[in-house]
């Protein structure tokens, strides 16, 4: 009852809203010893990187790191989501600037509205974390994307500003400006985006023997972002966060490219507010972490062509979330530490559509670890467990009590002038299913269980430096078994579908990543790095069916990244070939279903100048420079060949 | 050197497409049937299949085969009249009109109205014109001999089916786009003035219309797939009233000489039934006239009056390519052909 009214007070606070800052700074400081040698484990892009790259959105980053699947409808501002190792997108957490952000309406987060200029490191971790005092939601999730951001960190610096600009084909403008000041003990931070593109595209395919071509339409998009941040060092030891994060995005949905009936008259309206705190403390033994963080979220919904009597469908949902936590690290000796943390998720929606309810969940995530340092490896074990109860007005659905393990196991270096190690996990978890699979309208099924995924991955680093040439190689071997997987299928009749936990699938993959810095002298370096990722993906859910065995859908057996940048001085080029082997567009392995593999070719030039604490930079880019006609999901054709140019300032 | 290599191999694999032969198509046809599958909604995927009786071989790209294009997105309703086929195009708002023995299409007529589309969903003839329900809550006029649109007749929201008996025609408004304010009516035309005469209640969601060989129109009342029923209602096409509402669950009628197969598919326990209804009595002969054991997901039922056999249409899951089983006229599963994703409609050629 408490907890109840509780929540029912925090929601009465008018506008209270919520964001994101971190205090990675002083944790890198206090624990990056442990860490250092297993950095190499975690792949991660870093902001000179994410420049050169120029994506428009951190799912073209995430398209870089090998093992992740990339499910993009086209277009800036597009639904993209990412599939790890052959897992549903729902099995990934995303924590920016140590805050996890969810959506709990639709599961998943729309990683084509997460900015990327103010990136300054991406990671992606599969196994144990690389820092102890990550919420809770994110060490119980199947896989984690970590984001730090330029205005939730310490500088040494006064001041610190950040501008980029970027000019594109399809009427694609895009600025962003921040400036951070810093003092001894604090840093105040601001900043703002806006970008918009009329996305009208042209676009050619085969139909049949024929070739179909139009132009995209209803493909308009604009977002604008704005965030403060404020940062204080209590004492040595403690450091207090408060963020506060704003965006709002108007966009049109073209939909598929319909044959013959090229129009779409949909349009979402999205505003999101977020506020974050975090206090965190490092004493000898010890050190702990405390951190609130809540968001309000608006959808609007709109299709002015569906042919009803209201003509047209306007929907409005809003869903708030509010979410505490704590995590502690203790360290018992030289070579046991343990770790604890639990965190409280509340979620509620409401909408104007009568037949949604109002759904609320209360979200217990726990977690207890230990980490045990031995000479030849180390052992992390943590047994975690969640508690969600969900109310839906008088509907009320059996609660979900979950306990999950997680092993892993890391070699030191074995070999010390290779720097190789070697490592292990097995890790169980589960995603629950999102309030639209289990409340909205009659597609939802309240009955529907939590999608269960066990992970067991094998790996080794090796990271020589042989003269001038440094090399960093990744290789990974995984099975995974995702069990009560949730699939719509049609209950009553084909246009009425519905949430069932039917699907059985398991995913025998392996990836290979392959990064090579090389400096030849003062003047000229060469960067590449090369990723190549195997998927067999099967469905395996009964075997009387005829998809037992085949492929599963949108999931390609072959993806593989090709990145070489090649420099002199402060000048360079930039040859970037991204490709995919065929997919299927449903799970039945048949010629009918093809969607065509692709290879995807960017080339970029770039300069910079520097003026004593200025930095300036323009960089001109291609796109899809051989004009490849592809898509990523069938129908949802991607642009041809495009440009970029951008220009970069930085006071440092 | 080793992932360059392995690059390689990769683009090699996505470069070598396997082309998987396909039967061969027939110039003329004969002795074979078409098959409708609708395919999905917004994948372009629906598709002809053509099932060669003479030797089992089914191509389930025969439009493509034969026209070098797709036929679309989602097709709902096929029809012949005359020496030609008309194939209803539901979401890519088209009508495709085809030559009745070769499938080469003639004309392909855009159901556009301005910029948003009728959304056609089933077509009747009657003289020298075809009917065609809009969702958008019009019947389309179209001319058998221009093939060109000459009017529209407003109707009810969202009107499903139609059928032609005594001079007029009967349409069903589902109002399935209200969802959950359905409607439940049947709207009546004059075939010679071309006017609504009158709208008449049939119950919830009407869907399914078929007339029986004595000129009488029964009608499919889907209900709300939840508390209310699916029920058969059978409309006096004299008087322009409701007869009576028969007490079983029904979801699609096909006529065959004096009875209907009334077909029901349980979505709740995925089950389906096949009742014998006659016609001449009005009432049901026989509740499970076809063992339904070797059908998943009852789609339809289609009668071959030359050959004397049933047809089963089995969606399967939906997302698999579907199946048309055979059976004798007495009820006896004789044959399975794999067609294209959701088969709906069946021509026969003899």
């Amino acid at each position: 009852m408490l907890k109840k009214l509780l929540y029912i007070l925090l929601f009465l606070i008018p506008q209270l809203t919520f964001a994101q800052v971190s205090e990675k700074n002083l944790q890198e400081i206090k624990v990056s010893e442990s860490i250092r040698k297993f950095v190499t484990r975690i792949p991660i892009i870093k902001r000179s990187e994410i420049q050169e790259l120029q994506v428009e959105d951190v799912g073209q980053l995430l398209q870089k790191f090998a093992g992740i699947n990339m499910k993009s409808y086209g277009g800036l501002g597009g639904l993209k989501t990412i599939s790890v190792r052959g897992l549903g997108s729902q099995h990934t957490g995303i924590v920016v600037d140590g805050f996890t952000i969810s959506n709990t309406q639709t599961g998943q987060v729309n990683l084509g509205q997460i900015q990327t200029e103010n990136i300054e490191s991406i990671s992606l971790v599969t196994g144990g974390q690389k820092n102890v005092l990550v919420p809770t939601s994110a060490q119980v999730a199947g896989s984690v994307v970590y984001i730090e951001t330029f205005e939730n960190s310490f500088s040494t610096e006064k001041h610190k500003v950040r501008f980029a600009s970027k000019l594109g084909s399809f009427g694609q403008f895009d600025n962003y400006l921040s400036y951070k000041y810093s003092l001894n003990k604090m840093f105040i931070s601001a900043f703002g985006k806006y970008r918009f593109a009329d996305g009208v595209y042209p676009y050619s395919f085969q139909n049949g023997q024929t070739t179909y071509s139009g132009k995209r339409n209803n493909n308009h998009f604009q977002d604008a972002y704005g965030g403060l941040s404020f940062g204080y060092r209590t004492s040595e030891n403690g450091v207090l966060s408060i963020n506060f994060q704003s965006d709002k995005s108007n966009q049109e949905l073209p939909g598929a490219v319909i044959l013959y009936s090229d129009n779409s008259f949909q349009t979402l309206q999205t505003t999101n507010n977020r506020l974050q705190l975090a206090y965190s403390h490092f004493f000898k033994k010890w050190s702990f972490r405390i951190f609130s963080n809540g968001s309000m979220g608006q959808i609007n919904y709109t299709d002015s062509s569906f042919l009803n009597t209201a003509g047209g469908l306007f929907s409005n949902y809003q869903n708030d979330q509010l979410q505490f936590g704590v995590n502690t690290h203790h360290k018992l000796s030289e070579r046991l530490n343990l770790f604890f943390g639990t965190e409280e998720l509340m979620s509620k929606l409401k909408s104007d559509n009568s037949v949604f309810g109002i759904p609320v969940r209360w979200h217990n995530f726990s977690v207890l670890g230990m980490k045990l340092n031995l000479k030849p490896l180390s052992i992390t074990g943590q047994l975690s467990s969640q508690f969600v109860q969900d109310l839906n007005d008088t509907l009320i659905i059996p609660s979900v009590f979950k306990m999950n393990p997680f092993i892993q196991i890391e070699s030191k270096e074995l070999i010390q002038n290779l720097n190789f190690s070697t490592f292990a996990f097995y890790r169980n978890s589960f995603r629950m299913p999102s309030f639209n699979e289990l409340y909205y309208n009659s597609i939802g099924n309240n009955k529907l269980k939590p999608e269960e995924a066990n992970q067991l991955s094998l790996g080794f680093v090796l990271n020589p430096k042989i003269r001038r040439l440094s090399i960093v190689s990744r290789t990974n071997c995984y099975f995974n078994q995702v069990r009560n997987k949730i699939v719509a299928i049609p209950t009553k009749n084909l246009f009425v579908w519905s949430m069932q936990n039917v699907g059985k699938v398991n995913v025998l993959g392996a990836e290979s990543t392959l990064e090579l810095v090389c400096k030849f002298n003062d003047k000229w370096n060469v960067n590449s790095a090369l990723n190549y990722t195997i998927q067999i993906a099967t469905d395996i859910t009964e075997r009387s069916t005829p998809t037992f065995g085949h492929q599963v859908a949108y999931i390609p057996k072959h993806t593989f990244n090709a990145d070489i940048s090649v420099k002199r001085k402060n000048t360079g080029f930039r040859w970037s070939i991204f490709g995919n082997s065929l997919r299927y567009s449903l799970n039945e392995n048949i010629s009918a279903n093809e969607v065509a593999g692709f290879v995807i070719s960017d080339a970029s030039l770039f300069t910079s100048f520097k003026l004593k604490k200025h930095d300036v930079r323009i960089q001109f880019s291609c796109k899809n420079i051989f004009n490849s006609s592809y898509s990523i999901v069938r129908y949802y054709v991607m642009p041809g060949r495009n440009y970029l140019i951008s220009l970069n300032y930085a006071l440092n | 050197m080793r992932l360059i290599s392995l690059i390689g191999i990769v683009i090699l694999v996505i470069s070598c497409k396997k082309e998987k032969p396909t039967p061969e198509v027939v110039s003329t046809l004969d002795n074979g049937m078409l098959v409708l599958c609708e395919g999905l909604f917004q994948q372009n995927n629906a598709s002809l299949s053509w099932v060669n009786m003479s030797n089992d071989e089914v191509n389930t790209d025969f439009f493509n085969s034969k026209n070098g294009r797709l036929l679309g997105d989602t097709g709902n309703d096929m029809q012949i009249y005359g020496s030609k086929i008309y194939i209803v195009v539901n979401n890519s708002n088209t009508i495709e009109v085809l030559s009745k023995s070769t499938g080469i299409s003639v004309k392909q007529i855009s159901m556009m109205n301005g910029s948003i589309g009728k959304q056609p969903r089933s077509i009747a003839f009657s003289g020298s014109k075809a009917f065609i329900t809009c969702y958008d809550g019009f019947v389309d006029v179209l001319d058998t001999n221009s093939l060109t649109i000459t009017q529209r007749i407003q109707v009810g929201s969202n009107p499903e089916d139609l059928t032609v008996s005594n001079g007029k025609l009967f349409v069903s408004n589902s109002g399935g786009l209200n969802s959950p304010n359905l409607d439940s009516t049947v709207s009546i035309i004059n075939l010679t003035t071309l006017q609504e005469i009158t709208r008449i209640t049939v119950g919830k969601n009407p869907g399914s219309i078929e007339v029986d060989s004595q000129g009488d129109v029964y009608v499919i009342a889907r209900g709300n797939y939840g508390t209310i029923p699916s029920r058969m209602v059978k409309i006096n096409p004299v008087s322009n009233t409701v007869d009576q509402t028969f007490s079983f669950d029904a979801s699609g009628i096909e006529r065959m000489n004096d009875y209907f197969l009334v077909s029901f598919y349980n979505y709740s326990n995925q089950s389906s039934e096949i009742h014998l209804f006659n016609t001449v009595t009005e009432s049901i002969e026989n509740n499970s006239f076809i063992n339904t054991n070797s059908i998943t997901t009852l789609y339809g039922v289609k009668y071959n009056p030359v050959s004397d056999k049933i047809y089963c249409l089995d969606a399967m899951s939906y997302t698999n390519t579907g199946y048309v089983r055979q059976f004798s006229s007495t009820g006896i599963l004789e044959k399975s052909f794999n067609v294209g994703l959701n088969p709906s409609k069946i021509i026969f050629y003899e």
